[in-house]
C-alpha cells in the first residue's frame, strides 16, 4: 500500500479531532442556555442574540435549575433565588448587575382613576400582584408594608401572578385597574400603559443576581462569556436604556 | 401636612414618652434585657423612613461641619448630632435587615442648592429636617402595633427632638421657645423626604 495512502486515513483523524476540540466549545460558548428573570426578556437578547433564552418568575426558574434543567446561566431579580443555588453547590457565586424601581401600572384609559398608590386605599379595584413566592410579588409586599398599605391587598380584589409579565399582560389588556411591577416593565409596554410613580425613600432595595450554573455538561466558558457580556460596557449601556439601575463596576 | 395630636393620641404618646424616658435606664440597667422590635406589616413604615431620613439627617451633618462656619463647641455638638444619626442607622438596619440590606448607596442624596452657604441657611435647613424627622416620629409613636418599634421609635424621637433643640440653640433660640413639636403623618412626611432623594443610576427622570 501507498504510504501516502496510509498516512490519510491518520491525517483525516486529526483533522477532524481538531475541528472537534476547536469547533464544539466556540459553538458551545456562542450559545449557552441562559435561564433569566422574566423582566429581562427585552434587554438580553438586545445584549447577546445567540444564546437560548427561558424567561420565567425567578423561583420558577431556580426550581426547573434545582431539578436538573439543562441551564448555563441563572439571572435572578432578587438575590433570594441565586443564592439559594450558590448555597446549594449548583451555582457560581452570584454577582449583581443591575437594580430597579417599583412603580403603579394603570391601563392608558385609567378606568379604576387610580391617581397615586394612595388612591387604592378606597378599595374595590382589580389589581395585578405578583405572587409572594415571585420576586416582584416579595418586592410588591414589602413596598406595601413600607407605605403602610398592606391592607389595600384585602380590599381590592388581587390577582396572584407567577411572573411580573403576567402583572403587565393584566395591566395591558384592561383586565386589572391598576398592577405593581418594575419601572422597565412600564417602558416595555409603555404605549398601552402608564407608569405612576411610588415614592423613593419606600423603594425596597431591587438587585438582580447572576452565576454560571454548575452541572454535569454544563458550558462553564459560554456561561463566563455571557455573564461578562452583561457586565461589559455594552451590556450595562443596553440595561440602562431599558431603565435599570447599575451597581458600581467591581 | 402637620397635624393637631389629637387627646388619646397624646395621651398614648405621653404613656410612651414616659416609656422612651425610661428606656434608656431599662436598656442600660445591669441584668436588663432590651426586647429586639419585631415590626407588625405596616410598623416598617416608619422604621424605613427612619432609616431614610437618618440617612439624610447623617448627610446633612457631615456637610454641615464640613462647610459651616462655626467654633470649636459648636462644630462638637454638630458632631455628637452626626454620630447619634449613625447609630440610628444601625438599630433601624439591624431592625430592617429580615427585608434585605439597604445601603448607603441605595440612594443619592441632594439638598436645595445654597443649602450650606451660610450659618443661618444651614440651621434653618437642619431644623427643617428634624422636625420632618421628630413630626413622623411621633405619628409612628402613636401608630405602631408592635410595643418594642413604638420603644424604639420614642428613643429616636427623643434623641432627634435633642437635636432640634440643639439646632435652634446654635440659631440663637431655646428649645422652650420654639414650640411643641406636633405629629405630621407618613404620608405627606414621606413625599416631603423625597425631595432630597436621587436614584443617581435611574435614566430619564424616574428616579430623578
Amino acid at each position: 500500500m501507498n504510504p501516502r495512502h496510509r498516512f490519510r486515513p491518520a491525517a483525516l483523524t486529526a483533522a477532524l479531532l481538531t475541528i472537534l476540540t476547536v469547533a464544539v466549545p466556540a459553538a458551545a460558548q456562542a450559545a449557552p442556555t441562559v435561564y433569566a428573570a422574566a423582566s429581562l426578556r427585552e434587554s438580553f437578547p438586545e445584549i447577546d442574540r445567540r444564546p437560548t433564552y427561558n424567561f420565567a418568575g425567578s423561583n420558577q426558574l431556580q426550581l426547573q435549575i434545582e431539578r436538573g434543567a439543562p441551564a448555563d446561566v441563572f439571572a435572578s431579580a432578587s438575590p433570594t433565588e441565586a443564592q439559594a443555588l450558590f448555597r446549594a453547590g449548583r451555582c457560581t457565586r452570584p454577582v449583581t448587575f443591575a437594580t430597579n424601581l417599583l412603580v403603579l401600572l394603570v391601563p392608558n384609559a385609567n378606568p379604576g382613576n387610580v391617581r397615586s398608590v394612595y388612591s387604592l386605599r378606597s378599595g374595590g379595584r382589580r389589581l395585578a400582584v405578583g405572587s409572594p413566592g415571585v420576586p416582584i410579588g416579595a418586592y410588591t409586599r414589602r413596598l406595601l408594608s413600607r407605605l403602610r398599605l398592606t391592607s389595600i391587598l384585602r380590599t381590592n380584589r388581587v390577582s396572584n401572578e407567577s411572573n411580573v409579565a403576567g402583572v403587565v399582560s393584566k395591566v395591558a389588556l384592561g383586565s386589572a385597574d391598576a398592577g405593581f411591577t418594575y419601572v422597565t416593565d412600564g417602558r416595555i409596554a409603555a404605549d398601552r400603559v402608564n407608569s405612576i410613580r411610588i415614592p423613593r425613600w419606600a423603594q425596597p432595595p431591587v438587585r438582580y443576581q447572576i452565576c454560571a450554573v454548575r452541572r454535569p455538561g454544563a458550558d462553564t466558558a459560554g456561561a463566563r462569556a455571557f455573564i461578562a457580556r452583561v457586565r461589559a460596557t455594552r451590556g450595562r449601556q443596553i440595561l440602562r436604556r431599558a431603565g435599570f439601575g447599575l451597581p458600581p463596576r467591581g | 401636612m402637620r397635624t393637631h395630636v389629637q387627646r388619646r393620641d397624646f395621651i398614648k404618646l405621653g404613656a410612651v414618652g414616659l416609656t422612651g424616658a425610661g428606656a434608656r435606664a431599662l436598656f442600660t440597667a445591669p441584668g436588663a434585657r432590651a426586647v429586639a422590635p419585631k415590626p407588625a406589616e405596616d410598623d416598617f413604615a416608619y422604621v424605613q423612613f427612619g432609616l431614610t431620613a437618618e440617612l439624610v439627617c447623617e448627610a446633612f451633618y457631615r456637610r454641615a461641619i464640613a462647610e459651616g462656619d462655626w467654633t470649636r463647641g459648636e462644630r462638637r455638638r454638630l458632631a455628637l448630632a452626626r454620630d447619634g444619626d449613625t447609630r440610628h442607622l444601625r438599630m433601624l438596619s439591624g431592625v430592617l435587615a429580615p427585608q434585605g440590606p439597604v445601603l448607603r448607596d441605595d440612594f443619592e442624596i441632594r439638598f436645595p442648592a445654597g443649602t450650606f452657604s451660610s450659618r443661618e441657611r444651614i440651621l434653618a435647613q437642619g431644623e427643617k429636617l428634624e422636625k420632618l424627622v421628630v413630626g413622623v416620629y411621633i405619628d409612628g409613636v402613636t401608630n405602631a402595633a408592635d410595643p418594642a418599634t413604638r420603644t424604639l421609635l420614642a428613643r429616636l424621637l427623643t434623641a432627634d427632638a435633642r437635636h432640634l433643640a440643639g439646632l435652634a440653640e446654635l440659631a440663637g433660640r431655646t428649645a422652650t421657645t420654639s414650640g411643641l413639636q406636633s405629629a405630621t403623618f407618613l404620608e405627606p412626611g414621606g413625599l416631603e423626604l423625597d425631595t432630597y432623594l436621587r436614584f443617581e443610576s435611574f435614566p430619564n427622570g424616574e428616579g430623578a
